[in-house]
């Protein structure tokens, strides 16, 4: 009987610090999901626009982004109606607060593209679209091959800990 | 810029208390109170409404025109954006339903002819020929070609016989498609006198479907002397032509012969 407990308490140890570093990477790989998630979106906006002229408040009724529907963001922007002074997508980030704590640039940069959304004419929304589309993708690049190695990084390191306290309980 | 509400016979100026008053203490407009209420109007979809602003004007679901002006920017001589907007002028569509009876019983006993009802603007055109198509559409298949969507806009309560409504069509398209495929006894269509507007109404008068229209102008000299109105005239196309003018009672009407 204190066989299997000892088996079960060396596991837990082993998994406890493991699972800590997947969640970290899963955390760390999900900031580059959203990332994506918005370019998608931008994608998106493009597409109604250009193709369909969709009105801005209906523009993300047909949008879906997993990343950005596990953050919560997409049942926001998806309710988010322009107030007549800011877009639903102006309106959307104000009511969720910061979409990239971590990252100012991107923050600043979705801001700048909201603020821009349903004032200008259809090319030149299109234009602007693609514009944030690259400066966006320029930045998801950048960041997702140094996300690639840290989140290789945490889950060594989990497994690693994990695998040494099993060894000192030893 | 000052709030005016303008009926058919004055202007009024609202205080902040929304009271009438001079206009020297009624409500004035900021540019950004402009933009913000032709951002409304527009949804808050610009890009929906650049070519409208382009021609002037915005056509709200419920029909409402908002005559938009501001800063053109030209690029190779084309009107590229208009920008900085100055005012708003929002037109409300209204029914005045017995305005039609007069030239209906006076001029259609026998039978729909083909008439051109001029008059300058803020007469009532565009509201004797919504009521025309309602009433006229109870007894003959009625095509309105609604280029501006403000005779018979979505959204305005009317009670329509036979009256099919081609919105936001080009005359020239909408009449082609009506003659072609929706068997009209009668086309009513708004302002008419563009130069692409011409060969469409010369083809549809030769296919033998009366037209009704509308065109700006106090008098039959003045129509004369726009010369699309002109070759119209001189081709034939109306049979009867019909002045409005505002008179002590509301919008009165008399026929004047070419």
């Amino acid at each position: 009987m204190n066989y299997y407990f000892a088996v079960l308490g060396y596991t837990l140890v082993f998994l406890c610090p493991s699972a800590l570093g997947y969640i970290a990477a899963f955390r760390t790989k999900e900031q580059v999901l959203k990332l994506d998630g918005i370019i998608s979106m931008i994608e998106h906006i493009r597409y109604e626009i250009g193709e369909r002229m969709t009105p801005q408040n209906m523009i993300f009724e047909r949008f879906e982004n997993r990343a950005l529907s596990r953050c919560g963001f997409l049942d926001i922007l998806k309710k988010s109606r322009s107030d007549g002074e800011n877009s639903s997508l102006k309106c959307a980030l104000v009511s969720y607060g910061k979409l990239f704590p971590e990252d100012a640039k991107c923050e600043m940069l979705i801001n700048d593209f909201s603020l821009t959304l349903g004032t200008l004419s259809r090319q030149e929304q299109q234009n602007r679209c693609t514009e944030y589309i690259e400066r966006l993708r320029h930045i998801y690049t950048e960041k997702s091959g140094k996300i690639s190695a840290d989140t290789k990084l945490y889950r060594s390191l989990g497994l690693l800990l994990g695998t040494v306290s099993v060894l000192l309980l030893l | 810029m000052p709030v005016v509400f303008s009926t058919y016979t004055k202007n009024l100026f609202v205080s902040q208390n929304g009271k009438i008053c001079k206009m020297e203490d009624g409500i004035i407009c900021s540019g950004k109170d402009i933009d913000y209420t032709v951002n409304r109007l527009c949804d808050g979809s610009f890009y929906r409404y650049t070519d409208n602003i382009k021609n002037g004007y915005i056509v709200t679901n419920d029909g409402i025109r908002a005559g938009i002006y501001g800063e053109a920017i030209y690029q190779n001589r084309k009107l590229s954006v208009v920008n900085s907007f100055c005012g708003v002028n929002l037109r409300i569509p209204y029914r005045f339903k017995s305005c039609a009876d007069v030239i209906i019983n006076k001029f259609y006993s026998d039978g729909i002819h083909s008439t051109l009802i001029y008059s300058p603007p803020g007469v009532g055109k565009t509201t004797l020929i919504r009521e025309l198509a309602l009433k006229l559409s109870k007894k003959f298949c009625v095509c309105v070609v609604d280029e501006k969507c403000e005779i018979l806009p979505c959204g305005f309560e009317y009670g329509g016989g036979m009256c099919d409504i081609l919105r936001g069509y080009s005359k020239p398209d909408g009449m082609e498609i009506a003659v072609r495929t929706l068997s009209p006894q009668l086309i009513i269509c708004d302002e008419i006198g563009m130069t692409d507007d011409i060969p469409a109404i010369l083809s549809v008068q030769n296919s033998g479907v009366p037209l009704i229209a509308t065109a700006h102008g106090d008098s039959i000299k003045a129509i004369m002397r726009k010369p699309n109105l002109k070759t119209l005239c001189d081709n034939g196309i109306f049979e009867r032509f019909v002045r409005l003018s505002k008179g002590s009672s509301g919008m009165e009407m008399c026929e004047e012969i070419v």
